[in-house]
């Protein structure tokens, strides 16, 4: 990551509270109905959806992707529409947001943060979005059942039926599915679909823990079944970065390098940069598997990577990354200072043999 | 002699306003705790302040003070603009920095007094004219009441009540946003 961009990015996360209330103030001064239309809880709604694009914008600015923010804009207006939003209102807050950035922070700040903004304010294309590639990930298999399994295992999820959902995914080991597909073509798209949903308020938080709670349980009820390859001798470190706390997509991949023939150290969600270090040091694997579960941890992706790099002990571990912030912008993981990146978990076990025989 | 960090902000350079806020952050969150009640309230106003040291950063001037009572100056200001700002409303414009002047690093004791004493003349005007015009001579002059009364023309009674009623009022209007703390130039609690 680029030193100045990082730095740019820290301090407008360090002062978004004062700026996400300053922007609310001004847009509530040009729009005096709001409190009428958006109910008693109003401003604590606006601050919370403006600094959330506060917090976005700095990680956009950290690894200089207009893309990346615009994409996040485009997602954020299609779920606040839902709920009954008005685009309008939407544009105005960050033309809002951007008229403080510019008037209260130094210019040395504000000039990385303004372009990438006004990208957003104008029609800049949109790349593919996680959902998009999930869901084309399904249909383009072109199997019936697959898309049966989910649409089957997505509804007994949200009649919080655990049984029925473990007995419908567990069904398609009989009928032919392998580990990698079930892992590739039901659990993930589903997933995704409740990440979409909750999202969009159509899903509470305990319907999305729900789903994770049962995928991660066919998951270990899956385990039994691996048809593990012969041991290969290569070991990988999966993780994530501090702070992530999602950890399905990593187990995922984990898993499928296991069935690969690899070994595996699991550090799960959630892990100190430091830790992560020392334990490269003691085991000196051949691959590190970082795994991003939002673009909000990608400036903290950047530091692990860094922090890495700038042990000689380690500099030279093979580091591999992925997940969803990498399937809309293109190169983000040349940015961040990976060595390679893959958008799936069997794609994570490829690109990782790759790696490591080079 | 290398340019101070606030130098270095007012010059433009990225790395010093993120380096502003790692040197003096322990300062300032310290500063805010002690005015305001709410941990929220003090994390909103400490990046208030920090926009505020940005924008001022280039009229920091060595000579005059050390950067930290610079930052304490502008730290204590904001505090207590927001501390007034929260205790009434309508809410009232903030003291413009450029109206500020500098202090030395031993003056701060001097800031107080003159914050406390505009700060009472403010709730003093806040008084019935009546009330005001008494406890001014009362307090202010040391008049005893029946000098007060014989001067203003007014009933011995009314002139006692003028002054039991408008004590009460002004300890109101004090206590509103008013529990002053007494700070060391770094800003930590003087024993």
């Amino acid at each position: 990551m680029d030193t100045t961009a990082k730095q740019a990015s820290y301090v407008i996360d360090s002062v978004a509270k004062a700026v996400a209330n300053w922007t609310v103030d001004e847009h509530a001064r040009l729009n005096p109905q709001m409190p009428e239309r958006y109910g008693a809880s109003w401003r604590a709604d606006w601050i919370g959806h403006t600094l959330a694009q506060l917090h976005m914008l700095a990680q956009a600015v950290a690894v200089r992707s207009p893309v990346l923010f615009a994409n996040s804009v485009r997602w954020t207006h299609e779920s606040f529409e839902a709920r009954g939003i008005t685009e309008a209102d939407l544009k105005q807050n960050a033309r809002c947001m951007r008229e403080i950035l510019e008037k209260e922070l130094p210019p040395a700040i504000s000039q990385n943060a303004l372009p990438i903004l006004d990208a957003s304010l104008t029609s800049l294309p949109v790349q593919a979005t996680d959902t998009g590639n999930q869901n084309a990930g399904a249909q383009d298999a072109g199997e019936s059942l697959v898309k049966e399994v989910v649409l089957k295992y997505l509804t007994a999820i949200l009649e919080s039926d655990r049984v029925a959902a473990e007995s419908i995914v567990l069904s398609t080991l009989d009928r032919g599915l392998s580990v990698p597909d079930i892992y590739e073509k039901i659990l993930s798209p589903a997933q995704s679909r409740l990440g979409q949903m909750w999202h969009r308020g159509e899903i509470s938080v305990a319907d999305e823990h729900f789903g994770s709670a049962t995928t991660q349980a066919v998951m270990s009820q899956l385990r039994p079944s691996f048809k593990r390859a012969d041991r290969n001798g290569r070991l990988v470190v999966g993780t994530s970065t501090p702070g992530d706390l999602h950890e399905i997509g990593l187990q995922m991949v984990v898993d499928l390098f296991e069935l690969d023939g690899w070994g595996v150290v699991y550090l799960g969600a959630n892990t100190p940069i430091a830790d992560v270090v020392e334990l490269l040091k003691r085991r000196k694997p051949d691959l590190l598997a970082l795994s991003v579960s939002t673009a909000l941890m990608l400036r903290d992706a950047g530091e692990l990577i860094e922090t890495v790099r700038a042990d000689h002990d380690v500099a030279q571990t093979k580091l591999l990354i992925g997940g969803p912030p990498f399937r809309s912008v293109e190169g983000l993981w040349r940015e961040l200072g990976a060595d390679g990146c893959a958008l799936t978990s069997t794609e994570a076990v490829k690109v990782g043999n790759m790696l490591v025989s080079v | 002699m290398s340019d101070t960090l606030l130098q270095k902000v007012a010059a433009g350079e990225t790395a010093a306003v993120a380096a502003c806020v790692d040197a003096y952050g322990g300062l300032v969150w310290s500063l805010a705790r002690r005015f305001l009640d709410h941990p929220s309230e003090a994390e909103d106003a400490v990046q208030e302040v920090f926009i505020e040291i940005w924008k001022n950063a280039a009229r920091f001037d060595p000579t005059v003070a050390s950067e930290t009572t610079f930052v304490a100056m502008i730290a204590r200001r904001r505090l207590i603009d927001r501390r007034r700002r929260d205790a009434r409303r309508p809410v009232n414009e903030s003291t413009p920095v450029d109206e500020l002047s500098i202090p030395s690093p031993n003056t701060l004791d001097e800031i107080d007094i003159r914050d406390e004493a505009a700060h009472a003349a403010s709730a003093l005007g806040r008084l019935k004219p009546d009330q005001r015009r008494v406890l001014k001579l009362a307090v202010c002059q040391g008049w005893p009441h029946q000098l007060i009364a014989d001067r203003l023309g007014m009933p011995l009674g009314t002139v006692k009540t003028h002054v039991r009623r408008g004590l009460i009022k002004l300890r109101e209007e004090l206590q509103a946003d008013h529990h002053k703390p007494q700070l060391n130039e770094s800003g930590k609690e003087a024993v």
